[in-house]
């Protein structure tokens, strides 16, 4: 039934809809992936977002805009770039499929051209604009696009998580960069506040931490993440403002022919 | 506490940089200074040591945008035959979007406009509504440089998908290499000399000013984007005819193309693919006199990544005519990126069968948000004696270049 993780700061746009704490102590990977999954209960969403890349003294400014829309199995986003300048107005629109036997299908827009081309969703593992942050950081992944193994109890900063470790199922695993992922899902908020991310080789790539968790609209998500490299002095600071769910807005936002200057 | 707290930032003020900003601009004004020195590896000279002011305007009222570009330019290089300034209005457009009026999924832009079809990069074969921009006409090593034309395009979204009309009431805008440029075709080169010692009549008509008009239809489908396009335009290139012993004209003649393309993701490659059909594309027989004849054109292309960084995309093509020798060759570019993507290395090409090729190596590094710098090698010539390629086979160049958004 419920069929979609929400991964990195993709988890972050989830919301809450579980009144009261789980108990469960026999709970299973996948069940806190669904969770997860479920705290999305957002049909839209709209947001603006800062993204400060810090690698040593240099620091790089992005600012975008996005959206999102959840609709049956399928969720589509869209996110437009409106600084720096030389990737102003560029746009990346994505189709997000819950059956892991469809593959994502992602399309950006070049404004130089004026066209809209199709791109593999193994771009997905690309950095995000120079970010710590990958592409697949920041867009929906299905609950079965992995395999979720429930590790342990634990906390963050005081916080009570569960730590889960997801690994993409062989079909879906040239669709990522990752060789598993470490999940802190915080009990009350059933969001992440912390993500290991390792290589294939099990060393550990980076570390995401969520943060300002508010409730908009009744539904949970974070403000501010932080993505660290590990052994490297760089890290991406994201920063959400404007964030509004459940607006129903025109559907042509997602529209190819509305990827436009 | 804030020394405790990771998230004690406040990206939203204080530093203007990082201001967040209202995602719908009323307006935006954008400038930049781009500056190449290009040297000749095969001449003594430069080819280019431009300067350019690049200037955008965006206007956006909600129910409709307007959006202005132009170029000032300074090149000392061209001075011995082109104006040394030059000032270029690029882009000229005003957009009404149909949501805002009550025609959901419709736009109307009308004005000056840079529009590319077909879902091949490298080479396309409906990439023919702008044309040739022949005073510069390389854009990297394997795509052409397109100069934008005064163009009406309404656009309606269905759910069976996209449709697109767009009416060049003037043609398009063709820009020619002037005489002695390094980008003058050789053949242009003989007959404007030719004119100039008064040996012929040359009338070179190159900019017809008759409507051009075409249609696309596309489907954006999960895993596969499929298309078919219709263009009635006049040739990119003008043909020359001879009107009378001693008289020639320099003029396109009007081609009418059909192409179907579709792109497809498998993993972490795209496949894509276009195949069109030209009916009377003109071409020149042995005596250099033009004759018409079908053409027939497919290119197939994969792209990858892999790793994250390294970028790979190949294009095969064949041009097929009816009664003429047919061409066929590919198209190439690898890349990788260093250093979070601010170091991009590779090259582009393509090598067409006659040893036609265009070879560009490329280092673009970007110092921060404002500043890219880069370096080229390029490469370019072989095929026969009447091809393009040929005519540039002495422009070879090196440059180095930057671009400052100011």
């Amino acid at each position: 039934m419920m069929k979609k993780i929400l991964s990195a700061c993709g988890l972050l746009l989830a919301c809450s809809f579980f009144p009261a704490q789980a108990t469960a102590e026999d709970l299973t990977g996948r069940d806190i992936a669904v969770m997860v999954n479920e705290a999305d209960s957002s049909k839209d969403m709209h947001r603006n977002a800062v993204m400060v890349i810090e690698r040593g003294k240099q620091k790089l400014v992005r600012k975008m805009e996005m959206w999102a829309v959840h609709n049956g199995d399928e969720r589509r986003s869209l996110i437009r770039f409106n600084a720096p300048a030389d990737i102003q107005d560029s746009q990346f629109l994505s189709w997000t499929h819950d059956d892991v036997n469809r593959e994502d299908d992602l399309w950006v827009f070049f404004p130089s051209e004026n066209i809209v081309r199709r791109i593999s969703g193994g771009g997905k593992k690309s950095a995000f604009m120079r970010s710590s942050f990958a592409l697949e950081d920041i867009e929906y992944r299905s609950v079965d696009a992995d395999s979720h193994e429930f590790l342990r109890n634990d906390s963050v900063n005081g916080r009570d998580v569960w730590v889960i470790e997801s690994k993409a199922i062989e079909s879906k695993s040239d669709e990522t960069g990752y060789g598993r992922r470490v999940v802190f899902v915080d009990k009350e908020y059933r969001l992440p506040v912390k993500i290991e991310y390792y290589d294939t080789h099990n060393r550990l790539l980076k570390v995401m931490l969520a943060g300002d968790f508010r409730n908009i609209d009744g539904i949970w998500s974070a403000g501010k993440m932080i993505m660290q490299d590990e052994g490297k002095n760089s890290r991406t600071l994201m920063q959400y403002t404007d964030v509004v769910y459940n607006q129903g807005f025109d559907a042509s936002v997602f529209d190819h022919n509305n990827l436009k200057r | 506490m804030a020394e405790d707290d990771p998230f004690a930032f406040d990206l939203t003020e204080g530093d203007d940089d990082t201001a967040a900003e209202s995602s719908a601009y009323d307006y935006r004004f954008s400038n930049a200074i781009e500056g190449r020195l290009r040297k000749f590896t095969r001449r003594s000279d430069f080819l280019s040591s431009r300067l350019r002011l690049n200037s955008s305007l965006l206007l956006d009222a909600g129910a409709g945008s307007l959006y202005v570009n132009g170029f000032f330019d300074y090149d000392e290089a061209v001075h011995a035959y082109d104006k040394r300034f030059r000032a270029y209005l690029y882009e000229l457009y005003g957009r009404i979007n149909g949501s805002e009026i009550g025609l959901s999924g419709s736009r109307l832009s009308v004005g000056k406009i840079r529009l590319s079809w077909g879902v091949n990069d490298g080479r396309s074969t409906i990439d023919v509504i702008n044309a040739t921009y022949m005073p510069d006409p390389m854009a990297n090593g394997r795509t052409i440089y397109k100069w934008p034309a005064w163009m009406a395009r309404i656009e309606q979204s269905t759910s069976l998908g996209n449709i697109e009309g767009v009416i060049l009431p003037f043609g398009k805008d063709r820009r020619e290499a002037e005489y002695g440029s390094p980008w003058e075709l050789e053949s242009v080169h003989e007959l404007r000399t030719m004119e100039r010692d008064g040996v012929i009549f040359l009338n070179e008509h190159v900019n017809p000013r008759k409507p051009e008009w075409g249609g696309r239809y596309i489907k954006y489908m999960s895993g596969f984007d499929f298309g078919a396009a219709y263009y009635s335009g006049f040739s990119d290139l003008p043909v020359v005819r001879r009107v009378s012993a001693n008289s020639f004209l320099m003029e396109p003649v009007r081609s009418r193309v059909v192409n179907i393309s579709g792109a497809m993701s498998a993993g972490s490659s795209t496949l894509r693919a276009e195949a069109a059909y030209t009916r009377d594309a003109a071409v020149y027989d042995r005596n250099g006199n033009v004759y018409y004849t079908d053409l027939k054109q497919v290119i197939a292309g994969w792209d990858r990544n892999f790793n994250n960084d390294v970028y790979a995309n190949i294009q095969l093509f064949i041009d097929h005519y009816d009664s003429f020798q047919d061409d066929y060759g590919l198209t190439l570019s690898l890349s990788r990126k260093y250093f979070h993507d601010a170091l991009n290395l590779g090259v582009n090409a393509m090598y067409g069968y006659k040893n036609e090729h265009s070879v560009e190596t490329f280092a673009e590094y970007i110092v921060n948000d404002s500043l890219t710098i880069n370096l080229r090698g390029y490469w370019i010539g072989g095929g026969t004696d009447s091809s393009v390629y040929h005519s540039y086979e002495r422009n070879d160049y090196v440059e180095i270049g930057f671009k400052y958004y100011l």
